[in-house]
C-alpha cells in the first residue's frame, strides 16, 4: 500500500514542479501589476502548439524548439502587455478581467478554428524512458520537467535579489509610486515582467509537451490549477509558487487515485476556497495583497 | 447623559503597523460643543488616529468611547450611524453620481426615504454653497468644491461629532475663509468637531483646544495660545527659533 | 439617481422617453402575432431571456460592483431545482421556480460571506471556483441531477405546468420577464438600496463613513441578483426541457451575462436589454450560418468584440450614446 502511495506522491511532486513553474510567472505578474491574467493558460496552449508544429513541420525535438519558442513567448508577452493590458491599467478591475478573459476565449477559439479539437501528441527524445528512484519509477520526461522547473525557479531567486531588473521588479511589487519616484520606469517593468511570465510558460510548454498532448482548451486545465497554486503559495512569492505547486500536484495525484479522477479538480477548487477563507496570505505571502484594507 | 462626560474619549490608544508604532498610548477627549484641533508634523499619526476612531483600523491597545459607549469592534458604518462621522483627507466623491446624489446617499443611511433625503440634501448643499452644482458629476469638481462636498456629505449623515481631515488642504485663501465660516456655523448648529489641519492660522484661531502629535505621541495639549508657546511643539515643527503668528484668519 | 450624466430629465424629455418605451414594447409584443417563423421566435425568446438574466447579473456586477463570473451557478440552481421538483415530485414549476430562487439567494449569501473580504480579482476568481464546484457536483450527483445523461423535463402541456404547445405564450412570458427585470432595476436605482449599492461600488470607504453597511449592501445585492438569475434559469428549463450540467453550469453562461452588460452599458437599467438585442440575434444567426464547421470562429469574433469594447468603450452603448446626447444638448 505504501508503495503505491509513495508512487502517487512522487508523480504528484513531479507534476507539481511544473505547476510551480507555470505559476511563478503568474504570481510575479500579479505582484507587479496587480492584475489577474485570465489568458495565462492560453499562452501555455499556444506555446505547446508551437512546439507541436515545429516537430511536425521541421522534425524538431521539444527541447530543441525551445530556442525559438522561448524568445517568441517573451516577445508575444511584450506585445500582449502593450496592446491588451496597458490600456486597462488604472481603470476598474473589470476592464483587465474582461480583456484577458476575452483574449483567453479568442485564443482558444482561434486554435479550435485553425487546428480542430484533436489531441496533438508530441514525441520527446526521451520517449518512453523510465527512471528508477529506489522502489519508484517515473517518466523521464516528467523527471526532466521537474528538475528544470525547480532549477529555473530557484535560479530566479538570486536573479531577483541581485540584478538591477530584479530589484526594480521587487521595488515595483512593494510600492509602485515610490518605485516611480526612485527613477524606475514602472511601465517597462510591467512589460518585461509580463513577458517574463509568458516566457516561463513557454518553457513549461516545451517541458510538458512529451507528457501531455495539446488541444485548444489544454490551457484551462493548467491555469485553474495555477491560480490555486498562486493563492496557496502567496501572491508575489516565487518560492511560494514552487511550494504551492508541489502541494497541489500532490493533492491532485492523491485525490485522483484515492477518491475519483473526475473529482480531483473539485478538490483543487476546494483547496482554493479554503485557503482564501482560512489563510488568504497563503503559505508565504502577504495578507494585504489579497484582502481589502480593513477587513471585517 | 451628564454634561460632564465627554462626547468622545480615547484612553491609551496604540496602533502599530508591524514594527512601526503609529499611535502610542494616545488619550484625548472631545466635549460636547467643542472644537478640538489636532496638529502635528507630517507622519505624526493624525490620520491614523482618525482611522482608529472611526473604525477603519483596529487599535492594538486602548479604549475608545463615544457618548459613553465603547466602540470596540464596531464597524465604521455603525459608528457613523451613531453620529461619529468623518471626512477624508483625499476627497472620495462618488464619482459617477451627481453632487446631489452624493449627499442623498449620505442622508439615506439614516433610514430616511429618498424624497426626504433629497429635500434634506438640497438644504445641505445650499448651506455649504454648492447648490448651483447639484446636477454636476461629482468627478468633475475642483479640489475646493470636492472638499465642500466632503463636508456636505458628512453633514447629511447627521453627525454629533464630525472628524475633519485637512479640509483646507489645497484651497485658495478665499476658499479657506469660506470653509472657516462653515466650520464655525457647524459649531453653532451644535456639532462638535475634531479637526486635523495644517493651515495653522485658521485652526489656531477657531479651535477651543489643541492637541499636538509628534512621531505617534501626544506632546502637548491646551489652549491655542499655550500650545503656540510650548517649546516641545516649536521644536517638533520648526526647530528652536520661531514664533507662530496668531489670528490672521480669525 | 442618474447613473450617467448629471441633471434629471425635464418633463418634456421624460414624456418622450416614456413614449419611446411604450412604442418599443408594443412593437416587440406585436412580433409574435405577426411573425410565424419558429427561428425568429426562438431568437426572440433567447434574447429576452438573456436580457433578463443579464439584468439580474447587472444588479451585482454593475450596481454593486461585485463582478462575478460564476453566475451560471445561480442560473443552474434555478433550472435544476424547478425541474427536479417537477419531474420527481410533481411540483408545479411556478412554485419550483420560487424555491430555486430562494436556494440561489442562500447560496449567494454563502459566497458573499466567504468571499467579501477579497480584493477585486480574487473575488472574481472565487465566484468562478464556486460555479465550478457546483458543476462538478451536478455532474457527479447522478441520482439527483441525472449527471451527464441529462435531465429531461417531461412535457405535459398545461399552463399550471408552465408548458405550452406553441411558442407564442413563451414569447410573451419572456417579454414579461425581461420587462419586469428592467422595471425592477429602474425602481432599484431610485430606492435607498440602489443608492447604497452604488455608493459601495464607487467608494467603499466613503460609503462606510457615511453610515452605509457595505457588507450588508454587497450581500443583499448578490442575493437579489442570484434570486433573479435563478428565475431566468427556471424559465430556460421550461422552454428547452433538457438540462445538462456541462451546458447549464458552464463558463459560457457565466461569461454571456457580463458580456451583454458590458456591451450594452454596465450599471444601467436598459444596458442589458440593448446588449442582448445586439448580441443574441447576431450570435444565433452566426451560429446558424457557420454552424459546426467554423465553430471556433464565431466565438473568436465574440471575444474580439468583448476585448475591443471593454478597452475602448467601457461604458458600453448606453455610455457612448449618453455622451453623444449630452454633447448634442450642450
Amino acid at each position: 500500500m505504501s508503495l503505491a502511495l509513495g508512487q502517487l506522491l512522487l508523480s504528484g511532486i513531479l507534476i507539481g514542479g511544473v505547476y510551480g513553474l507555470i505559476s511563478v510567472g503568474l504570481t510575479l505578474i500579479f505582484g507587479v501589476m496587480k492584475i489577474v491574467n485570465f489568458a495565462h493558460g492560453e499562452f501555455l496552449m499556444m506555446a505547446m502548439y508551437a512546439t507541436y508544429w515545429l516537430q511536425v513541420l521541421l522534425g524538431w525535438d521539444p527541447y530543441v524548439s525551445l530556442a525559438l519558442v522561448l524568445p517568441a513567448s517573451f516577445l508575444f508577452g511584450l506585445a500582449v502587455e502593450r496592446l491588451v493590458i496597458r490600456p486597462g491599467i488604472g481603470k476598474p478591475h473589470l476592464v483587465v478581467v474582461f480583456a484577458t478573459m476575452g483574449l483567453s476565449v479568442l485564443l482558444q477559439n482561434l486554435a479550435l478554428f485553425l487546428w480542430r479539437g484533436d489531441y496533438r501528441p508530441v514525441r520527446g527524445v526521451l520517449g518512453e524512458t523510465t527512471w528508477i528512484l529506489g522502489p519508484f519509477r517515473m517518466n523521464a520526461s516528467l523527471g526532466v520537467a521537474f528538475l528544470v522547473s525547480v532549477g529555473v525557479t530557484l535560479a530566479l531567486l538570486p536573479w531577483l535579489r541581485f540584478t538591477d531588473f530584479g530589484k526594480a521588479l521587487r521595488a515595483t511589487i512593494q510600492n509602485r509610486q515610490v518605485a516611480t519616484l526612485m527613477g524606475i520606469n514602472v511601465y517597462r517593468v510591467f512589460g518585461r515582467t509580463f513577458a517574463l511570465g509568458t516566457a516561463l510558460v513557454g518553457l513549461a510548454a516545451a517541458l510538458i509537451a512529451p507528457t501531455f498532448p495539446t488541444y485548444p482548451s489544454v490551457g484551462l486545465r493548467f491555469v485553474i490549477l495555477a491560480y490555486v497554486v498562486v493563492v496557496l503559495g502567496g501572491l508575489g512569492s516565487v518560492p511560494g509558487a514552487l511550494l504551492g505547486g508541489i502541494c497541489i500536484g500532490v493533492v491532485e495525484s492523491l485525490t485522483g487515485y484515492l477518491i475519483a479522477p473526475t473529482l480531483s479538480q473539485l478538490f483543487s477548487f476546494l483547496v482554493f476556497l479554503l485557503v482564501l477563507v482560512v489563510r488568504p496570505a497563503g503559505l508565504l505571502g502577504r495578507r494585504d495583497a489579497v484582502l481589502a484594507e480593513w477587513s471585517r | 447623559m451628564s454634561g460632564d462626560a465627554p462626547l468622545l474619549r480615547l484612553e491609551g490608544v496604540t496602533v502599530r503597523f508591524g514594527p512601526l508604532v503609529a499611535n502610542h498610548a494616545i488619550s484625548l477627549s472631545v466635549r460636547q460643543g467643542e472644537i478640538v484641533g489636532l496638529i502635528g508634523p507630517n507622519g505624526a499619526g493624525k490620520t491614523t488616529l482618525f482611522n482608529v476612531i472611526t473604525g477603519f483600523l483596529p487599535p492594538e491597545a486602548g479604549e475608545i468611547r463615544f457618548a459613553g459607549i465603547a466602540l470596540d469592534g464596531m464597524r465604521p458604518s455603525a459608528r457613523a450611524r451613531r453620529g461619529l462621522v468623518r471626512t477624508f483627507q483625499i476627497a472620495k466623491p462618488l464619482g459617477r453620481l451627481s453632487v446631489l446624489d452624493n449627499v442623498v446617499a449620505a442622508g439615506l443611511a439614516r433610514g430616511a426615504g429618498v424624497a426626504e433625503a433629497r429635500r434634506a440634501a438640497r438644504e445641505v448643499l445650499a448651506f455649504v454653497g454648492l447648490e448651483a452644482l447639484a446636477g454636476a458629476w461629482a468627478r468633475n469638481l475642483t479640489v475646493g468644491q470636492l472638499k465642500l462636498l466632503e463636508v456636505a456629505r458628512a453633514l447629511a449623515a447627521g453627525p454629533r461629532l464630525l472628524l475633519l481631515d485637512e479640509v483646507m488642504a489645497g484651497l485658495a485663501p478665499a476658499e479657506i475663509r469660506r470653509m472657516l465660516a462653515l466650520i464655525q456655523q457647524l459649531r453653532a448648529r451644535g456639532i462638535s468637531l475634531l479637526w486635523i489641519e495644517h493651515v495653522m492660522a485658521a485652526i489656531m484661531g477657531a479651535a477651543d483646544r489643541i492637541v499636538v502629535l509628534h512621531h505617534g505621541e501626544k506632546i502637548a495639549e491646551g489652549s491655542p495660545a499655550a500650545v503656540a508657546r510650548d517649546p516641545a511643539v516649536l521644536q517638533a515643527y520648526l526647530g528652536e527659533k520661531y514664533h507662530l503668528a496668531q489670528g490672521a484668519w480669525a | 439617481m442618474t447613473a450617467a450624466g448629471g441633471g434629471g430629465a425635464t418633463g418634456r424629455r421624460r414624456g418622450w422617453r416614456l413614449a419611446a418605451w411604450l412604442a418599443g414594447g408594443l412593437l416587440l409584443a406585436a412580433v409574435p402575432l405577426v411573425v410565424r417563423n419558429a427561428f425568429v421566435h426562438d431568437v426572440m425568446i433567447l434574447t429576452l431571456l438573456w436580457a433578463a438574466a443579464a439584468s439580474a447579473w447587472n444588479i451585482a456586477g454593475g450596481y454593486a460592483g461585485q463582478i462575478s463570473i460564476g453566475h451560471a451557478a445561480f442560473f443552474g440552481i434555478g433550472a435544476y431545482t424547478s425541474s427536479i421538483l417537477f419531474v420527481d415530485l410533481g411540483v408545479t414549476p411556478w412554485l419550483g421556480m420560487i424555491v430555486g430562487a430562494i436556494l440561489a439567494a442562500l447560496f449567494a449569501v454563502l459566497i458573499s460571506v466567504v468571499c467579501f473580504r477579497l480584493r477585486g480579482p480574487f473575488f472574481i476568481l472565487a465566484t468562478l471556483a464556486f460555479a465550478e464546484v457546483l458543476r462538478v457536483l451536478a455532474l457527479n450527483w447522478r441520482s439527483l441531477t441525472r449527471g451527464s445523461y441529462g435531465l429531461e423535463v417531461t412535457f405535459r402541456e398545461s399552463a399550471a405546468n408552465f408548458m405550452f404547445a406553441g411558442k407564442r405564450p413563451y414569447t410573451y412570458l419572456a417579454l414579461l420577464l425581461a420587462a419586469g427585470m428592467v422595471a425592477l432595476v429602474r425602481g432599484l436605482e431610485r430606492a435607498p438600496l440602489g443608492y447604497r449599492l452604488v455608493a459601495t461600488r464607487e467608494e467603499e470607504d466613503a460609503a462606510e463613513a457615511m453610515g452605509i453597511d457595505t457588507f450588508r449592501a454587497k450581500v443583499i445585492g448578490m442575493a437579489l441578483s442570484a434570486l433573479l438569475t435563478a428565475l431566468a434559469g427556471s424559465f430556460y428549463a421550461q422552454y428547452f426541457l433538457f438540462l445538462e450540467p456541462g451546458q447549464i453550469f458552464s463558463f459560457e453562461v457565466s461569461i454571456q451575462l457580463p458580456l451583454i452588460c458590458v456591451i450594452g452599458g454596465i450599471g444601467t437599467a436598459v444596458g442589458p436589454l440593448l446588449g442582448a438585442l445586439l448580441i443574441v440575434p447576431f450570435s444565433e444567426l452566426l451560429r446558424a450560418w457557420l454552424g459546426g464547421a467554423a465553430s471556433g470562429l464565431y466565438l473568436s469574433v465574440y471575444a474580439l468584440v468583448l476585448i475591443l469594447v471593454v478597452l475602448f468603450m467601457p461604458d458600453g452603448l448606453v455610455g457612448a450614446l449618453g455622451r453623444r446626447a449630452q454633447e448634442a444638448a450642450a
